[in-house]
Parts: C-alpha cells; sequence; structure tokens
C-alpha cells in the first residue's frame, strides 16, 4: 500500500476535541494532512471557495454553531462539486433516527467520540482505513455505516 | 058506432096507449097508460112526449128516449110498426109521491096512422110494462159481473199474499175456519179435522193462544181488521213468530162474506231485534263495569245516557244529568270553552279532547280528560257521540309536581355545567401548561443529555490519557484514584444515556408498523456480539413472526432484555436465553389479568442467570431500582423501568418470575393486532 498522504479536514467547535483528534492522528500509522474549521459556514465556506483543491475526507461534528453538521452534509451533497467529499460524521451523542437521516442523506460513517483515547484511535484508524481502501467513493452500506472500531475485515490482516 | 064511442074504446083499452103526432106532441093517451105511467091527460095532452118523459136524471146510463126517438124516426120514414125490445125508461115519479123516478122497463111498439094521401098522420105508441121481469134478469146480470170481479179480485190478492211470502186463510163471517185450509195445514202442519172451527188456536203458543182468540172474537165482532203478533208451532216442531193480518171480505149488503188472513213469518226479524236489544243491554252492561266514565249523546249533544262511573261521581241521577244537563258539573271556566270546541268538532266530524275539570259527588271539582268521538252513519253523517271520561287530577298534580322537579333539577345541573366548563377550562388551561412544561423538560433532557455527556467524556477520555502517558509517573495508588474518577464518569455517561432513552420512550412518535420479531432479535444479537461471545451465550430464538409493534421501542425492549439475561448471569454456567412466542385467546394463556375473549400475543425470555427473590418481581421494573452494587453488576436501574414503559405504550403489560439462582422469566402480553386476527 502506497504511503499516500490523506488530506484530512475536521469540523468542530471543540478545541479539545480538535486537539484530541490531532493526538490520535500523530499516533497512527497514516501520513495525513489535517487541517480544522469551527463551524458550518467556516466549512462551507471552505469547500465552496476551492473546490479544486478538496480534502480527501471530512470529519464532521453535528453540534456547532451557526451552521449544524446535518445542514452541512445536506448542502456537500446536493452540490454537483462537493458530493465525491466522503464525509464521516463525528459526534457526541448518538440517536438512532438521526442516524438514519445521515446514512440516507449520503454520510459514508458515524462515528461516537469515544470516552476511552484507546477507543478513539481506533475508530478513526478504521474510518481511515476503509476511506484509503477506495480509490473512488462508494456508496455507504448499513453494516458498516456505524463505526465500532473494530478492524474491518482483511484491513490489517 | 060513432067518434065518441070509439073514443071510448080508446079510452077504456086495457092496452097501454099513447097518440103522437108526427112533432112527437101527445095527441091522447088511454086510461091504462095515464096510470101506470103516474099522469093526468090535461097535463100531458099537446106536449112533446120527450118533455113529459125525460131520461132518468140519476141513472147516467139513460139512453130511453135515445132508442125511443130513433124508433119514431124510422116509423115517419117506413110507415112501418117498429117494435123495440126491451127499453129501460124509468118514469119520473110525482112531487106528492116524493119526486125522484121509479125504475121502468119496457116493451114498446110504435104503429103509424096514415091520412086519406097515404102520409103519416098520428104514430100510437103501444107499451107493456116488462120491470118485474126486467129487474130480475138485470139483478141476474149484476151478479155475474160482481162475481167475475170478486174472481179476479181473489186472484190478484192471492197473487199479492205469494208476493208477500205470506200464508193465506180464510175464515168464515162467524170466524171459523173452514173448509179446506192448504196454508195453514202446511205452515202448522195441522190436518184437516185439527182446525176446522177454533180448532186452529192449538197450533198457537200456549201463552198466546188465549190473547189470540180474544182479540180475534173482538176483530170479528166489530167487523174490523185483525192485527196480531203471536207464535205458532210449525210442522217440523220449532216456535216461530208471526205476524197476522186478516180483513172481513162484506157483501154487498154490508154483512161479512168470510175473512182472508195471512201469516207472515217475522221470526228472523225479532230475533235480530232481540239481537239488538241484548248487544245494547251487554253494551250498558259493560259500560257500567268499566273504571272510566262512558257517556252517549245524539248529534247536537244531549246526552242519552251516562254509565254508572259517572253517576257515581257526581252524586247526581240520570234525570239531573241528561240532555244538557251535565253543563252543570263542568267547570265554569272550561265551559265554554268545551262549548264551543264541541262546535267545532261537530262540524269538522272529528274527535274532541279535552283536559276539563267536572265536579264530583263532595263538591270538588277534578281534572278529567275527556274525548267525544263521533259515530258517524253510512252517510257520513253523525248519528251519535260517544264520550269516555278519565280522571287524570293525580297525574296533573304530578306532572306539575315532576315539572317543578325537573325544573328545579335543570337549574341545579345547568349550574352544575357551568362549573364543569369552568372546571373544564381549568384543565385545558393545565392540560396547555402541561404540554408546554413536557416541552420544555424534553428540550432540557435532549440538552442536557447530550450537553452534559460532553464534558464527562472528555473526562473520562484525559483520565485515560493520563493513565496512559503519565503511567510511570503516577503512584499505584495515583493510578487507583484516576481509574475509580474513569469509571465514576462512566456509570454518569450511562446513566445520562439510559434517562434519555427513558424520557424518549414518552415522546417518540408512536407508530405501530408490521415487524418481524425474528429480525428484531438479530439485530440485537449483532449489538450484543461480543458480550454473546465473551460469555459463550446461547440464545434459542422463536420462528419468524410479524407483529404490530412500533419497531424502534421494540428494538429497545428485547435489548435491554436480552442484556439483562446477559449480564445477571451464574458464573458456573454458560447463558442460555430462550425466547418463545404464542399468539392465542385471552382465556388459553391461564392469566386472570387477560380479557378471555381478546387476541394476545404473548413474549416469553427466559434465562439460567441468578434471577432474584420473588418478593422483588414488581419493584425490579421501577426507575433506578438495583439490587445489586455496581460493583458486582453494572448499570444504571433504568433499564426494566424503560421495557415495562415499552410494554405500556403497546398496550400489553409485563411480569417477571424468579427464584434465586434459578434464572428469571420475564412474560410480555400485548394484545395482537389486527393482522394477527
Amino acid at each position: 500500500m502506497d504511503a499516500k498522504i490523506i488530506q484530512l479536514l475536521l469540523a468542530d467547535d471543540d478545541e479539545d476535541d480538535r486537539m484530541l483528534f490531532y493526538e490520535v492522528l500523530s499516533e497512527l500509522v497514516f501520513p495525513t494532512q489535517f487541517s480544522t474549521v469551527h463551524d458550518g459556514e467556516q466549512l462551507m465556506q471552505r469547500l465552496t471557495e476551492n473546490p479544486v483543491e478538496l480534502p480527501d475526507v471530512l470529519f464532521l461534528d453535528l453540534n456547532m454553531p451557526r451552521k449544524n453538521g446535518l445542514q452541512c452534509l445536506e448542502e456537500i451533497k446536493q452540490n454537483e462539486k462537493l458530493k465525491q467529499l466522503p464525509v464521516i460524521i463525528y459526534s457526541t451523542s448518538f440517536q438512532k433516527d438521526v442516524a438514519d437521516l445521515l446514512y440516507k442523506n449520503g454520510a459514508q460513517h458515524y462515528i461516537r467520540k469515544a470516552a476511552e483515547f484507546s477507543q478513539l484511535k481506533s475508530l478513526i484508524h478504521q474510518a481511515l482505513s476503509l476511506i484509503s481502501q477506495q480509490s473512488r467513493l462508494q456508496p455507504p452500506t448499513r453494516e458498516n455505516f456505524v463505526l465500532t472500531g473494530s478492524a474491518p475485515v482483511g484491513s490489517e490482516a | 058506432m060513432d067518434a065518441k064511442g070509439y073514443q071510448a074504446i080508446f079510452e077504456q083499452s086495457s092496452e097501454l096507449l099513447v097518440v103522437i103526432d108526427t112533432d112527437f106532441a101527445i095527441v091522447d093517451a088511454s086510461d091504462a097508460y095515464l096510470k101506470v105511467t103516474k099522469t093526468i091527460k090535461e097535463n100531458i095532452v099537446g106536449r112533446d112526449i120527450f118533455d113529459v118523459f125525460p131520461d132518468n136524471s140519476n141513472d147516467i146510463n139513460a139512453h130511453g128516449s135515445r132508442d125511443i126517438r130513433a124508433s119514431f124516426h124510422r116509423v115517419l120514414k117506413s110507415k112501418l110498426v117498429d117494435r123495440l125490445a126491451f127499453v129501460k125508461y124509468d118514469i119520473p115519479k110525482p112531487a106528492s109521491e116524493g119526486g125522484g123516478f121509479v125504475l121502468k122497463y119496457w116493451r114498446p111498439c110504435h104503429s103509424p096512422v096514415l091520412d086519406e094521401f097515404n102520409e103519416v098522420k098520428y104514430i100510437i105508441q103501444r107499451v107493456e110494462d116488462v120491470t118485474e121481469n126486467e129487474a130480475l134478469t138485470a139483478q141476474l146480470e149484476v151478479e155475474k159481473k160482481a162475481l167475475q170481479n170478486l174472481e179476479e179480485s181473489e186472484h190478484r190478492f192471492q197473487g199479492a199474499v205469494a208476493a208477500v211470502q205470506g200464508i193465506l186463510w180464510t175464515n168464515n163471517a162467524k170466524g171459523e175456519m173452514q173448509g179446506e185450509q192448504p196454508g195453514w195445514a202446511g205452515l202448522t202442519g195441522q190436518k184437516y179435522e185439527e182446525y176446522q172451527g177454533y180448532g186452529w188456536s192449538v197450533a198457537v203458543h200456549p201463552d198466546d193462544a188465549q190473547p189470540t182468540v180474544n182479540a180475534w172474537n173482538e176483530a170479528v165482532a166489530a167487523r174490523k181488521n185483525f192485527i196480531f203478533e203471536h207464535r205458532l208451532r210449525l210442522s217440523n216442531g220449532n216456535w216461530g213468530i208471526f205476524s197476522v193480518r186478516a180483513t172481513p171480505l162484506l157483501n154487498a149488503d154490508g154483512l161479512v162474506r168470510e175473512w182472508v188472513g195471512v201469516h207472515t213469518d217475522i221470526t228472523e226479524q225479532r230475533e235480530l231485534e232481540k239481537a239488538v236489544q241484548e248487544s245494547e243491554k251487554h253494551f250498558r252492561q259493560m259500560a257500567d263495569m268499566m273504571p272510566a266514565k262512558i257517556s252517549n249523546a245524539d248529534p247536537q249533544g244531549n246526552v242519552l245516557y251516562f254509565n254508572k262511573k259517572w253517576l257515581e261521581y257526581t252524586g247526581l241521577s240520570f234525570e239531573e244529568l241528561k240532555d244538557l244537563g251535565y253543563y252543570k258539573i263542568i267547570h265554569p271556566d272550561e265551559l265554554e270553552e268545551f262549548q264551543h270546541r264541541f262546535q267545532a268538532a261537530a262540524e269538522t266530524g272529528t274527535t274532541l279532547g279535552m283536559e276539563m275539570r267536572f265536579l264530583n259527588k263532595d263538591g270538588d271539582y277534578k281534572w278529567h280528560l275527556n274525548l267525544t268521538s263521533p259515530v258517524k252513519d253510512e252517510t257520513g253523517k253523525i248519528s251519535m257521540w260517544v264520550g269516555s271520561t278519565t280522571d287524570i287530577h293525580e297525574q296533573k298534580e304530578q306532572k306539575a309536581a315532576l315539572e317543578q322537579a325537573v325544573k328545579a333539577r335543570t337549574k341545579e345541573l345547568e349550574q352544575a355545567n357551568k362549573e364543569l366548563l369552568l372546571q373544564n377550562e381549568e384543565k385545558e388551561k393545565r392540560s396547555a401548561e402541561l404540554s408546554s412544561a413536557n416541552k420544555e423538560l424534553e428540550a432540557f433532557v435532549y440538552i442536557s443529555s447530550h450537553d452534559l455527556q460532553e464534558p464527562l467524556r472528555k473526562i473520562q477520555t484525559f483520565a485515560s490519557r493520563i493513565l496512559d502517558k503519565e503511567n510511570e509517573n503516577l503512584s499505584g495508588q495515583g493510578k487507583d484514584y484516576f481509574q475509580r474518577m474513569q469509571e465514576a464518569a462512566g456509570s454518569m455517561q450511562q446513566l445520562i444515556q439510559d434517562l434519555l432513552v427513558y424520557s424518549r420512550t414518552n415522546v417518540i412518535e408512536r407508530k405501530f408498523e408490521k415487524t418481524d420479531l425474528q429480525e428484531i432479535i438479530e439485530a440485537v444479537k449483532v449489538d450484543l456480539q461480543e458480550t454473546i461471545r465473551e460469555k459463550n451465550a446461547t440464545i434459542d430464538t422463536c420462528e419468524t413472526c410479524e407483529l404490530q409493534v412500533i419497531r424502534d421501542q421494540f428494538r429497545q425492549l428485547m435489548h435491554n432484555l436480552i442484556a439483562n439475561a446477559l449480564k445477571f448471569t451464574l458464573p458456573e454456567k454458560s447463558p442460555h436465553i430462550r425466547i418463545q412466542l404464542r399468539t392465542d385467546q385471552g382465556i388459553a394463556f391461564n392469566n386472570r389479568q387477560l380479557l378471555p375473549e381478546k387476541n394476545y400475543v404473548h413474549i416469553a425470555v427466559s434465562d439460567n442467570g441468578i434471577g432474584f427473590e420473588p418478593v422483588y418481581k414488581d419493584k425490579i421494573f421501577e426507575v433506578f431500582q438495583r439490587l445489586h452494587g455496581r460493583k458486582e453488576y453494572g448499570g444504571t436501574g433504568i433499564g426494566l423501568a424503560i421495557v415495562k414503559k415499552i410494554v405500556e405504550n403497546h398496550h400489553g403489560f409485563i411480569t417477571a418470575t424468579s427464584e434465586l439462582n434459578k434464572g428469571a422469566t420475564f412474560d410480555i402480553y400485548i394484545p395482537a393486532g389486527k393482522l394477527l386476527l
């Protein structure tokens, strides 16, 4: 597997979470380039300003000021230039009905922010593994929509 | 012989001779003629013979002068003798004998007397007085004619009798039955000898026989028509009622010749009359026995009958009440209206119904419902009125009292309603407030559960970072503290999550959909697969079965039950969970809480875990109820409360049965949806 640098964008208003995410990335083996935005508006501005240089994957928090994650996802998936961008939901809460809606709206995976750092690490690792396996964005599947942290079959075997 | 001699011969002849000239004037007459015609020569000579002997003015059929005159003319013309057979030519009686006429029949012979020129100079009339002979002959003829008339009339009479279907009989002038009486014999069956004389009276009813004979003798004596009615024994032995009419037939001299009588059968008519009388008697008896007051009036309203009840009520006699006498027992306030309305009913031929007061014998007016109905004849004219009058005094008073009570009660109810309305308004207001409060609470629960989790999670995460990164720098005790802190934060997070689920089972839209229970269980098994693997648990599930449930809630329910079964396990035993499902009528389940005829789905989840003492079977479903310390078995004490709530959302109930260390069984009963019926 080529150690291709993964361009990674995190939209999260919580500074602690941004820091923890960065710490996870620095402990993982994936070569990544990490950038952050702090709310939905900032996110959409960043994406629409320069649609040519899009990140490889977007980690999207739901509870954000000004524009929440759900709205952002809708705008991205309705935008012809942006809809190929894989979006992984990254949220503290989990509600089944909300998760269903996100799946329907085209989110790739759902990660629930874990309390255990190690757990968090394995979740993000799983997500990045799944993303890097795809050369092109595949429609999400129901079975591995909500990530549990266990390694995807065949990824690191 | 000289002329004097001829004169004497003529005058003294025994013949009845009269001489007339050609103008019919009398010239001379023999003494015999004068004597028979009761005339004197000096009075008649020179006078027209027809003036002297005019026709009888009392006999309209007299035509003597016409016949004689015709004969004279024939003599004048033929100059020959002319004879006539009989001529009735009554002779006037001289005033000295009382005037009038004497009946006379003549046989005349007229001879001409010719002169020297052979011309008729005189006519000699010679007549014979044949009155005696002629009177007899005429009488015979009259009687013959009378007999003929009688025969005809008798014939007509018999025809008439036959037409009235009567029986004809005749009696002689003395009133005795005589001769053959075929009508009578046929009617009574009496033989010839039996009915002769007064024998007929044997056929008359013994009670009527003597009166009949008496009346008959009276009529015979007076020669007046006999009209009677009596009973006769008929030839078949039955009694019949007969009307009798007999009339005397008189001779020319006014004497009774015979009696002719007719018996007419009126049995049926009398029986009908009797039936009518009986029926009327029955009506009166009935009317008298009736509790209602009954009366009967003519078309003008004059009462002809009051029943006993009326007389008892008023204490008055019929005489006092009859005709319009009843006006005096009508209350003065209603009399005018009654008269007015009776008039109107009579005009329209309708029933008059009126509530009115009548005076009773104690001097009190009592309320009655008076119905006066017309009875009409076949032409539609009112032939009488039937009055039926019912005492409604008590009802009327009760009604008034009732109306009063109803009025009062209505007022109370209205007041109560007003209060209720106010209460309802209060309730609605309260409900709106509650609803608003609930919404606020919901929002609060959501936000708090979400936002509270954030810092908790971070406490946990940073604790784990310290334990991880700063492991060597921490003392054993320091590590322990951090672990405890982490666990505490963990349980708080679980608590928040469970509370969130619990509150959401209340508010989420309850949408029932067709759901396969097996699919739900499979999904739960995926959720819990790690634990199942770790504990080496086996789960026996039911076969495919569709339920009508709130899908997400039902999944939560199964999750909690199975997770519980996996949690409270005995260390020495591999967990074994059994899920059974059955649909049946309530009566089939042997559970007193079920309606016998309703269909239920029963889901039983049983395990072989630690179970619990039976005393806790209800308590375990309460929020925050825990039977074990957190150290031994984690959990917030909300899981079963959520289960109970979800079952209740499905209009069912859940029970738990267990003994310590002998496993537990959770029985869920929910009414089967329409799909399963």
